[in-house]
């Protein structure tokens, strides 16, 4: 079944380029919008597997959209698209609940690999960000993340789903949930991409080479 | 150049040129892969290139003659 998605993009020329392209790469993009408000109608109309918002929405914020819409539904899958590599950009994109971060600098296959993690509630950061997030990496320290949080958060950064983990690592569920759990208070993470970030951030993981992840 | 730039304004123009620019790497690469398409599909896709790098060119323009207007440039 192809992926249902929701476009949420100021630029008129880009929107209706990407809803051509994305639907080559089999999306099936119910539908479209350029403000937060109609993005916001839309989404909690359609409920799409996943949904695609700009962060500069013209004088509006998509971070804002995205933090509305998952007060509204803490299991909403919002993937956040942006044209800046700006890290602080990027951790106050995931402190509002994002699942992913996408460039538009990466390719339409990219961004469509990138959405399907996101609707089967993965998570996915940019590999382009990546050297960013280290770079960040400050003296401040953080508790320790053992050796099982660790090999998780590695995971999760690959785009597996807790579910995934558990079965990889011959674990429960439950057991995972809770590794993650404990994972992101300790790195003071709102969210599980948030806990990725702040881990790639910190180097307790050097997420996966190359960028198909 | 765009170190002289405000924040806000050099974050705008990043954020303001990807958008054409991510229509031109798209469908150029559409173009260059190795896929049929048929020449109306082909024309479109240029065209849609071709209004991308214009707005790009008058981006650059106006950066170049007043990089002072581009925090009012819409995203």
């Amino acid at each position: 079944m192809p992926l249902r998605l929701v476009l949420i993009e100021d630029h008129q020329a880009l929107r209706e380029g990407l809803e051509l392209l994305l639907g080559r790469e089999g999306c099936e993009v119910v539908g479209t919008a350029g403000t937060a408000g109609e993005g916001r109608d839309l989404i909690e109309r359609l409920d799409p597997d996943v949904a695609l918002v700009d962060i500069r929405l013209g004088d509006e914020s998509g971070i804002d959209l995205t933090r509305a819409l998952l007060d509204a539904d803490p299991d909403r899958r919002v993937m956040l698209y942006t044209g800046s590599s700006d890290v602080e950009l990027l951790v106050s994109g995931l402190d509002s609940g994002a699942r992913g971060y996408a460039l538009k600098e990466g390719t339409p296959s990219e961004l469509t690999a990138a959405l399907a993690t996101v609707a089967d509630g993965g998570t996915y950061v940019d590999p382009r960000l990546r050297p960013a997030l280290l770079s960040r990496r400050t003296t401040q320290r953080v508790p320790s993340l053992s050796k099982r949080e660790r090999e998780i958060m590695d995971l999760l950064s690959q785009g597996l789903t807790g579910e995934d983990v558990a079965e990889r690592l011959v674990l429960s569920s439950e057991t995972v949930k809770t590794h993650i759990r404990n994972a992101m208070s300790k790195l003071e993470a709102h969210t599980r991409v948030h806990a990725v970030a702040i881990a790639l951030r910190e180097g307790y993981i050097s997420g996966p080479e190359g960028a198909d992840s | 150049m765009s170190a002289a730039l405000p924040d806000d304004a050099r974050r705008r123009l990043q954020h303001d040129l990807r958008n054409p620019l991510t229509i031109v790497t798209g469908f150029a690469e559409v173009l260059a892969a190795d896929r049929p398409l048929s020449d109306a599909v082909r024309r479109d896709y240029a065209a849609r290139i071709q209004a991308a790098a214009e707005e790009i060119r008058v981006m650059v323009d106006q950066l170049l003659e007043d990089p002072g207007d581009l925090g009012g440039q819409s995203s």
